[in-house]
Protein backbone atom coordinates (compact mmCIF):
# COMPACT_ATOMS: atom_id res chain seq x y z
CA UNK A 1 0.00 0.00 0.00
CA UNK A 2 1.21 3.75 -0.44
CA UNK A 3 1.35 5.80 2.20
CA UNK A 4 0.88 9.63 2.37
CA UNK A 5 3.61 11.16 4.95
CA UNK A 6 3.13 15.49 5.75
CA UNK A 7 6.43 16.50 6.37
CA UNK A 8 6.71 19.72 8.20
CA UNK A 9 8.09 23.35 7.22
CA UNK A 10 11.51 22.70 9.04
CA UNK A 11 11.77 19.26 7.52
CA UNK A 12 11.06 20.21 3.71
CA UNK A 13 14.50 21.18 2.86
CA UNK A 14 15.11 17.16 3.48
CA UNK A 15 12.50 16.46 0.41
CA UNK A 16 13.48 19.41 -1.70
CA UNK A 17 10.11 20.92 -0.51
CA UNK A 18 7.49 18.25 -0.79
CA UNK A 19 4.91 18.62 1.41
CA UNK A 20 4.30 15.11 1.01
CA UNK A 21 6.08 12.04 0.62
CA UNK A 22 4.26 8.69 -0.76
CA UNK A 23 6.21 5.14 0.46
CA UNK A 24 5.23 2.09 -0.15
CA UNK A 25 4.57 -0.09 3.53
CA UNK A 26 3.86 -4.05 3.10
CA UNK A 27 -0.24 -4.26 4.30
CA UNK A 28 0.10 -4.74 7.85
CA UNK A 29 3.30 -2.45 8.31
CA UNK A 30 3.98 -0.24 11.59
CA UNK A 31 5.52 2.50 12.07
CA UNK A 32 8.60 1.67 12.78
CA UNK A 33 8.89 -0.10 8.86
CA UNK A 34 7.37 2.75 7.71
CA UNK A 35 10.15 5.17 9.00
CA UNK A 36 12.86 2.47 7.65
CA UNK A 37 11.96 3.19 4.46
CA UNK A 38 11.78 6.66 4.70
CA UNK A 39 15.32 6.03 6.11
CA UNK A 40 16.24 3.77 3.17
CA UNK A 41 15.60 6.86 0.76
CA UNK A 42 16.74 10.00 2.78
CA UNK A 43 18.19 9.30 5.96
CA UNK A 44 18.89 12.92 6.00
CA UNK A 45 15.34 13.23 6.77
CA UNK A 46 15.27 10.16 8.76
CA UNK A 47 17.64 11.18 11.22
CA UNK A 48 15.87 14.57 12.11
CA UNK A 49 12.72 12.35 13.23
CA UNK A 50 14.46 9.62 15.64
CA UNK A 51 17.57 8.71 16.94
CA UNK A 52 20.41 5.92 15.66
CA UNK A 53 18.49 3.69 18.08
CA UNK A 54 15.10 4.57 15.79
CA UNK A 55 13.41 6.13 18.84
CA UNK A 56 11.31 9.24 18.22
CA UNK A 57 13.40 12.56 19.24
CA UNK A 58 11.74 13.45 22.49
CA UNK A 59 10.12 16.50 20.61
CA UNK A 60 8.81 14.73 17.62
CA UNK A 61 5.66 13.70 17.25
CA UNK A 62 4.09 11.08 14.99
CA UNK A 63 0.23 11.16 14.44
CA UNK A 64 -1.67 7.97 12.12
CA UNK A 65 -4.26 10.43 10.79
CA UNK A 66 -5.14 11.57 14.61
CA UNK A 67 -3.50 9.20 16.48
CA UNK A 68 -0.62 10.21 18.11
CA UNK A 69 1.95 6.95 17.91
CA UNK A 70 3.27 7.73 21.94
CA UNK A 71 -0.63 6.93 22.76
CA UNK A 72 -0.57 4.20 20.91
CA UNK A 73 1.48 1.08 20.31
CA UNK A 74 4.44 3.64 19.81
CA UNK A 75 6.69 2.31 16.76
CA UNK A 76 4.89 -0.94 16.37
CA UNK A 77 1.47 0.83 16.20
CA UNK A 78 0.05 -0.52 12.86
CA UNK A 79 -0.35 1.59 9.50
CA UNK A 80 -3.63 1.30 8.28
CA UNK A 81 -4.57 1.54 4.60
CA UNK A 82 -5.45 4.97 3.22
CA UNK A 83 -4.74 6.96 6.47
CA UNK A 84 -2.31 9.62 6.10
CA UNK A 85 0.80 10.09 8.38
CA UNK A 86 1.78 13.09 10.17
CA UNK A 87 5.42 14.41 11.20
CA UNK A 88 4.74 17.13 13.93
CA UNK A 89 6.97 19.02 15.81
CA UNK A 90 6.21 19.46 19.36
CA UNK A 91 5.05 23.19 19.74
CA UNK A 92 7.78 23.85 22.71
CA UNK A 93 10.78 25.44 23.51
CA UNK A 94 11.63 28.96 24.67
CA UNK B 1 45.21 38.87 4.82
CA UNK B 2 45.25 36.88 8.47
CA UNK B 3 42.36 37.84 10.26
CA UNK B 4 41.65 36.37 13.77
CA UNK B 5 38.24 34.85 13.90
CA UNK B 6 36.18 33.72 17.32
CA UNK B 7 33.70 31.14 16.76
CA UNK B 8 30.98 31.83 19.56
CA UNK B 9 28.74 28.41 20.50
CA UNK B 10 25.61 29.80 21.83
CA UNK B 11 22.46 27.97 23.09
CA UNK B 12 20.89 29.27 19.72
CA UNK B 13 22.89 29.41 16.99
CA UNK B 14 26.62 30.12 16.17
CA UNK B 15 28.17 33.48 15.76
CA UNK B 16 31.56 34.39 14.10
CA UNK B 17 33.44 37.57 15.29
CA UNK B 18 36.51 38.40 12.84
CA UNK B 19 39.07 41.33 13.47
CA UNK B 20 41.22 42.02 10.27
CA UNK B 21 42.93 44.88 12.74
CA UNK B 22 44.85 42.59 15.19
CA UNK B 23 41.88 42.66 17.40
CA UNK B 24 41.39 46.39 17.67
CA UNK B 25 37.55 46.33 16.08
CA UNK B 26 35.56 43.27 15.57
CA UNK B 27 32.83 42.21 13.13
CA UNK B 28 29.89 39.98 14.13
CA UNK B 29 28.07 37.47 11.86
CA UNK B 30 25.50 35.27 12.59
CA UNK B 31 23.77 33.25 13.60
CA UNK B 32 24.16 29.81 11.92
CA UNK B 33 22.91 26.72 12.29
CA UNK B 34 19.41 27.78 13.19
CA UNK B 35 18.05 27.48 16.94
CA UNK B 36 20.77 24.84 17.16
CA UNK B 37 22.51 24.52 20.62
CA UNK B 38 26.04 24.62 19.62
CA UNK B 39 28.31 23.12 22.55
CA UNK B 40 31.29 22.70 20.96
CA UNK B 41 33.37 24.22 18.10
CA UNK B 42 37.03 24.08 16.55
CA UNK B 43 38.60 25.56 14.15
CA UNK B 44 41.57 23.29 12.28
CA UNK B 45 43.92 25.74 10.33
CA UNK B 46 46.12 22.01 9.53
CA UNK B 47 46.37 21.58 6.06
CA UNK B 48 45.81 23.28 3.06
CA UNK B 49 42.43 25.46 3.95
CA UNK B 50 40.81 25.98 7.13
CA UNK B 51 38.06 23.75 8.28
CA UNK B 52 35.06 24.93 10.94
CA UNK B 53 33.57 22.27 13.39
CA UNK B 54 30.18 22.97 15.42
CA UNK B 55 28.84 20.09 17.06
CA UNK B 56 25.57 21.05 17.53
CA UNK B 57 22.27 20.06 18.63
CA UNK B 58 18.16 21.00 18.26
CA UNK B 59 15.85 20.68 20.94
CA UNK B 60 13.15 18.96 18.30
CA UNK B 61 15.98 17.19 15.52
CA UNK B 62 18.07 16.43 17.64
CA UNK B 63 21.68 16.64 17.47
CA UNK B 64 24.49 16.76 14.48
CA UNK B 65 27.86 17.93 13.41
CA UNK B 66 28.35 20.17 11.03
CA UNK B 67 32.02 21.59 9.39
CA UNK B 68 31.82 24.84 6.80
CA UNK B 69 35.23 25.34 4.43
CA UNK B 70 34.65 29.14 3.83
CA UNK B 71 34.97 30.57 7.26
CA UNK B 72 31.10 29.86 8.23
CA UNK B 73 29.31 30.79 5.36
CA UNK B 74 27.81 27.87 4.75
CA UNK B 75 27.66 24.66 6.60
CA UNK B 76 27.79 20.97 5.70
CA UNK B 77 26.67 18.04 7.86
CA UNK B 78 27.58 15.17 5.99
CA UNK B 79 25.82 11.68 5.12
CA UNK B 80 25.17 9.44 6.89
CA UNK B 81 26.09 11.21 10.41
CA UNK B 82 29.49 11.46 11.48
CA UNK B 83 28.47 10.63 15.00
CA UNK B 84 26.37 7.39 15.21
CA UNK B 85 26.26 5.21 18.13
CA UNK B 86 27.08 1.43 16.94
CA UNK B 87 23.32 -0.50 17.03
CA UNK B 88 25.16 -2.50 19.57
CA UNK B 89 25.73 -0.08 22.41
CA UNK B 90 22.02 0.24 22.11
CA UNK B 91 23.21 4.32 23.03
CA UNK B 92 21.97 7.58 21.21
CA UNK B 93 24.20 10.95 20.52
CA UNK B 94 22.59 13.25 22.87
CA UNK B 95 25.26 16.24 22.52
CA UNK B 96 28.61 16.86 20.99
CA UNK B 97 30.61 18.44 23.81
CA UNK B 98 34.30 18.19 22.24
CA UNK B 99 35.91 18.57 18.79
CA UNK B 100 39.77 18.59 19.33
CA UNK B 101 41.92 18.53 15.80
CA UNK B 102 44.72 16.15 15.90
CA UNK B 103 48.26 16.96 15.37
CA UNK B 104 49.71 19.40 12.33
CA UNK B 105 51.24 16.63 10.56
CA UNK B 106 48.19 15.08 10.97
CA UNK B 107 45.28 16.66 9.29
CA UNK B 108 42.71 14.42 8.94
CA UNK B 109 42.63 13.28 12.23
CA UNK B 110 40.40 15.08 14.39
CA UNK B 111 38.58 14.04 18.27
CA UNK B 112 35.41 14.19 19.30
CA UNK B 113 33.93 13.93 22.47
CA UNK B 114 30.08 13.06 23.17
CA UNK B 115 27.32 12.62 25.95
CA UNK B 116 27.01 9.65 26.34
CA UNK B 117 30.81 9.49 27.62
CA UNK B 118 32.30 8.48 24.56
CA UNK B 119 35.83 9.60 22.68
CA UNK B 120 35.31 9.43 18.98
CA UNK B 121 37.68 9.47 16.27
CA UNK B 122 38.03 10.63 12.87
CA UNK B 123 40.52 9.90 9.71
CA UNK B 124 38.94 11.38 7.38
CA UNK B 125 38.81 15.22 8.97
CA UNK B 126 35.41 14.83 10.86
CA UNK B 127 33.55 13.81 7.82
CA UNK B 128 32.98 10.23 9.91
CA UNK B 129 33.99 9.07 13.40
CA UNK B 130 34.21 5.68 15.15
CA UNK B 131 33.63 4.85 18.44
CA UNK B 132 36.64 4.52 21.07
CA UNK B 133 35.65 0.92 22.07
CA UNK B 134 38.58 0.38 24.76
CA UNK B 135 36.74 3.64 26.89
CA UNK B 136 33.29 2.54 25.87
CA UNK B 137 33.45 -0.88 27.28
CA UNK B 138 35.56 0.38 30.14
CA UNK B 139 33.89 -1.23 33.16
CA UNK B 140 33.44 2.09 35.47
CA UNK B 141 31.05 3.00 32.98
CA UNK B 142 28.21 2.24 34.44
CA UNK B 143 29.16 4.02 37.82
CA UNK B 144 29.54 7.43 35.77
CA UNK B 145 26.83 9.50 36.47
CA UNK B 146 25.91 12.94 34.49
CA UNK B 147 26.39 16.40 36.10
CA UNK B 148 24.30 19.00 35.85
CA UNK B 149 24.80 19.35 32.07
CA UNK B 150 24.79 15.84 30.96
CA UNK B 151 26.77 13.29 31.04
CA UNK B 152 29.96 14.86 28.95
CA UNK B 153 33.39 13.86 27.67
CA UNK B 154 34.29 17.06 27.24
CA UNK B 155 38.25 16.98 27.28
CA UNK B 156 40.75 15.53 24.86
CA UNK B 157 44.24 16.40 25.37
CA UNK B 158 46.35 13.97 22.94
CA UNK B 159 50.03 13.91 23.76
CA UNK B 160 51.72 16.07 21.53
CA UNK B 161 55.00 13.33 21.53
CA UNK B 162 53.49 10.41 21.42
CA UNK B 163 50.25 9.15 19.41
CA UNK B 164 49.42 6.11 21.68
CA UNK B 165 49.01 8.72 24.49
CA UNK B 166 46.02 10.25 25.15
CA UNK B 167 43.91 12.28 28.70
CA UNK B 168 40.07 12.18 28.58
CA UNK B 169 37.99 14.12 30.95
CA UNK B 170 34.18 13.92 31.90
CA UNK B 171 31.62 15.08 33.95
CA UNK B 172 31.39 13.06 36.28
CA UNK B 173 33.91 10.69 35.89
CA UNK B 174 37.02 12.00 35.88
CA UNK B 175 40.32 11.76 33.98
CA UNK B 176 41.04 8.57 32.44
CA UNK B 177 44.17 8.11 30.18
CA UNK B 178 45.27 6.09 28.08
CA UNK B 179 49.20 4.40 26.84
CA UNK B 180 47.94 2.04 24.32
CA UNK B 181 46.65 4.30 21.94
CA UNK B 182 43.25 3.57 23.37
CA UNK B 183 43.03 0.06 23.69
CA UNK B 184 42.60 0.24 27.21
CA UNK B 185 41.91 2.99 29.80
CA UNK B 186 43.04 3.90 33.57
CA UNK B 187 41.73 6.55 35.91
CA UNK B 188 43.97 9.41 36.78
CA UNK B 189 42.62 11.04 39.92
CA UNK B 190 44.58 10.39 42.70
CA UNK B 191 44.55 13.80 44.25
CA UNK B 192 41.69 15.19 43.03
CA UNK B 193 38.51 15.70 45.97
CA UNK B 194 35.13 14.58 44.73
CA UNK B 195 33.67 16.92 48.09
CA UNK B 196 30.39 16.30 46.81
CA UNK B 197 30.55 12.72 46.95
CA UNK B 198 28.77 11.05 50.27
CA UNK B 199 31.83 8.76 51.51
CA UNK B 200 35.37 8.31 49.87
CA UNK B 201 36.52 12.04 49.13
CA UNK B 202 39.18 10.99 46.93
CA UNK B 203 37.81 8.29 44.93
CA UNK B 204 40.01 6.17 42.05
CA UNK B 205 37.29 7.52 39.72
CA UNK B 206 33.96 9.89 40.04
CA UNK B 207 35.24 12.87 40.07
CA UNK B 208 33.55 15.78 38.39
CA UNK B 209 36.49 17.50 36.50
CA UNK B 210 35.12 20.35 34.75
CA UNK B 211 38.08 20.88 32.61
CA UNK B 212 41.73 19.95 32.17
CA UNK B 213 44.42 22.18 29.69
CA UNK B 214 48.08 21.56 29.04
CA UNK B 215 50.83 22.69 27.15
CA UNK B 216 52.20 21.24 24.65
CA UNK B 217 55.98 21.49 25.50
CA UNK B 218 55.45 20.45 28.80
CA UNK B 219 53.04 17.40 28.61
CA UNK B 220 53.60 15.77 31.62
CA UNK B 221 52.21 19.24 33.33
CA UNK B 222 48.36 19.26 33.38
CA UNK B 223 46.24 21.59 34.96
CA UNK B 224 42.51 21.10 36.19
CA UNK B 225 39.42 23.01 37.54
CA UNK B 226 37.80 20.42 39.30
CA UNK B 227 34.35 20.84 41.05
CA UNK B 228 35.37 22.20 43.39
CA UNK B 229 39.15 22.36 43.54
CA UNK B 230 41.89 23.71 41.20
CA UNK B 231 44.75 21.27 40.35
CA UNK B 232 48.07 20.40 38.88
CA UNK B 233 49.73 17.45 38.33
CA UNK B 234 53.62 17.23 36.69
CA UNK B 235 53.63 13.63 36.07
CA UNK B 236 50.96 13.29 33.27
CA UNK B 237 47.96 12.66 35.72
CA UNK B 238 49.43 10.26 38.26
CA UNK B 239 48.75 12.54 41.16
CA UNK B 240 47.73 15.73 41.70
CA UNK B 241 47.87 18.79 43.88
CA UNK B 242 45.82 21.70 44.97
CA UNK B 243 47.27 25.15 43.60
CA UNK B 244 44.06 26.98 44.93
CA UNK B 245 45.39 29.28 47.52
CA UNK B 246 45.76 32.71 45.91
CA UNK B 247 42.78 32.07 44.36
CA UNK B 248 39.22 33.38 45.82
CA UNK B 249 37.28 30.77 45.20
CA UNK B 250 38.06 27.16 44.31
CA UNK B 251 35.23 26.40 41.94
CA UNK B 252 34.58 26.99 38.12
CA UNK B 253 34.59 25.54 34.90
CA UNK B 254 37.38 26.67 33.03
CA UNK B 255 41.84 26.05 33.04
CA UNK B 256 43.16 28.09 29.21
CA UNK B 257 47.01 27.04 29.36
CA UNK B 258 48.74 30.18 27.14
CA UNK B 259 50.06 28.86 23.69
CA UNK B 260 52.90 30.24 24.08
CA UNK B 261 54.17 29.74 27.68
CA UNK B 262 53.86 26.68 30.15
CA UNK B 263 53.13 27.21 33.66
CA UNK B 264 50.91 30.07 32.34
CA UNK B 265 47.17 29.36 33.22
CA UNK B 266 43.65 31.03 33.29
CA UNK B 267 40.62 30.74 35.29
CA UNK B 268 37.77 31.99 35.90
CA UNK B 269 36.36 31.73 40.06
CA UNK B 270 33.09 31.03 41.11
CA UNK B 271 31.80 31.28 44.81
CA UNK B 272 31.21 27.42 45.33
CA UNK B 273 29.12 24.97 43.85
CA UNK B 274 26.01 25.93 45.35
CA UNK B 275 26.84 29.51 44.56
CA UNK B 276 27.88 29.80 41.14
CA UNK B 277 28.33 33.28 41.07
CA UNK B 278 31.61 35.59 40.50
CA UNK B 279 33.38 35.88 43.92
CA UNK B 280 31.84 39.87 45.18
CA UNK B 281 29.49 39.54 41.84
CA UNK B 282 32.88 40.80 40.17
CA UNK B 283 33.49 38.79 36.79
CA UNK B 284 37.37 38.57 37.46
CA UNK B 285 40.06 35.89 35.43
CA UNK B 286 42.80 35.03 37.30
CA UNK B 287 46.63 33.96 35.60
CA UNK B 288 49.07 32.52 37.23
CA UNK B 289 52.18 32.18 35.55
CA UNK B 290 53.99 29.85 37.88
CA UNK B 291 51.75 26.88 37.68
CA UNK B 292 50.13 27.59 40.44
CA UNK B 293 52.73 28.75 43.18
CA UNK B 294 50.81 32.13 42.64
CA UNK B 295 48.24 33.56 41.05
CA UNK B 296 47.14 37.31 39.69
CA UNK B 297 43.87 39.13 39.86
CA UNK B 298 42.96 40.51 35.55
CA UNK B 299 40.26 43.02 35.60
CA UNK B 300 41.40 45.69 33.76
CA UNK B 301 38.57 46.67 31.27
CA UNK B 302 36.21 43.75 32.97
CA UNK B 303 32.76 45.21 34.54
CA UNK B 304 32.85 46.62 38.32
CA UNK B 305 29.14 46.37 38.70
CA UNK B 306 27.58 43.19 39.72
CA UNK B 307 27.90 40.56 37.61
CA UNK B 308 25.64 37.34 38.00
CA UNK B 309 26.20 35.51 34.83
CA UNK B 310 28.81 32.12 34.63
CA UNK B 311 31.22 31.23 32.03
CA UNK B 312 30.98 27.56 30.80
CA UNK B 313 33.23 24.63 30.94
CA UNK B 314 34.28 25.63 27.21
CA UNK B 315 33.87 29.60 27.66
CA UNK B 316 37.25 30.61 27.65
CA UNK B 317 40.53 30.00 25.12
CA UNK B 318 43.47 31.53 23.70
CA UNK B 319 44.04 32.58 20.32
CA UNK B 320 47.58 31.93 18.43
CA UNK B 321 48.57 34.99 17.93
CA UNK B 322 52.10 36.13 18.44
CA UNK B 323 50.91 38.41 21.87
CA UNK B 324 48.47 35.85 23.04
CA UNK B 325 44.56 36.97 22.95
CA UNK B 326 42.59 35.28 25.34
CA UNK B 327 38.41 35.24 25.61
CA UNK B 328 35.28 34.55 27.21
CA UNK B 329 31.60 34.11 26.45
CA UNK B 330 29.52 34.14 29.48
CA UNK B 331 25.86 33.04 30.03
CA UNK B 332 24.59 36.65 29.53
CA UNK B 333 25.21 36.46 26.20
CA UNK B 334 28.67 38.50 26.12
CA UNK B 335 32.52 37.81 24.90
CA UNK B 336 35.25 39.54 26.32
CA UNK B 337 38.58 39.82 24.56
CA UNK B 338 42.28 40.14 25.55
CA UNK B 339 44.60 40.87 22.90
CA UNK B 340 47.40 41.19 25.64
CA UNK B 341 47.45 38.16 26.87
CA UNK B 342 44.98 39.38 30.20
CA UNK B 343 45.95 42.60 31.05
CA UNK B 344 42.94 44.30 29.66
CA UNK B 345 39.49 43.60 28.59
CA UNK B 346 36.97 44.73 26.03
CA UNK B 347 33.52 43.64 25.82
CA UNK B 348 33.80 42.30 21.81
CA UNK B 349 30.27 41.35 21.63
CA UNK B 350 26.83 41.85 23.91
CA UNK B 351 23.26 40.81 23.79
CA UNK B 352 23.77 37.10 22.42
CA UNK B 353 22.22 34.36 23.90
CA UNK B 354 24.03 32.36 26.54
CA UNK B 355 27.18 31.79 25.39
CA UNK B 356 28.53 27.64 25.96
CA UNK B 357 31.83 27.56 24.15
CA UNK B 358 34.34 30.04 22.21
CA UNK B 359 37.30 29.28 20.07
CA UNK B 360 39.51 31.24 18.54
CA UNK B 361 42.43 31.41 16.07
CA UNK B 362 44.21 33.32 12.82
CA UNK B 363 42.33 32.25 9.50
CA UNK B 364 43.76 32.70 5.98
Amino acid sequence: MAVLIRIPGALRQFTDNARTLEVDLPDGGDVAQLLARVGADNPSLLRRICDERGDLHQHVNMFIGTANVRDCEGLATLVPDGVEVYVLPAVSGG
Amino acid sequence: MTKTMVLIGTRKGLWTATSEDDRQTWTLRGPDLGLNEVAACAIDTRGSSTRLFAGASSSHWGPAMSYSDDLGASWTEPDPAPISFPQETDAALARVWQVTPGPSDRPDLVWAGTEPSALWRSEDRGVSFTLNQGLWDHPHRKEWQPGGGGQALHTILPHPDDSRRMLVAMSTGGVYRTTDDGESWNPANKGIQGSFLPADEFPEYGQCVHKVARHPERPDQLFAQNHGGVYRSDDEGDSWSSIADGLPADFGFNAVVHPHAPGTVYVIPLVADMDRFPPDARIRVYRTRDAGQSWEELAKGLPDDPFYATVMRDGMCADDSATTGIYFGTRSGSVFASADEGESWSEIVSHLPDVLCVRAGRVG
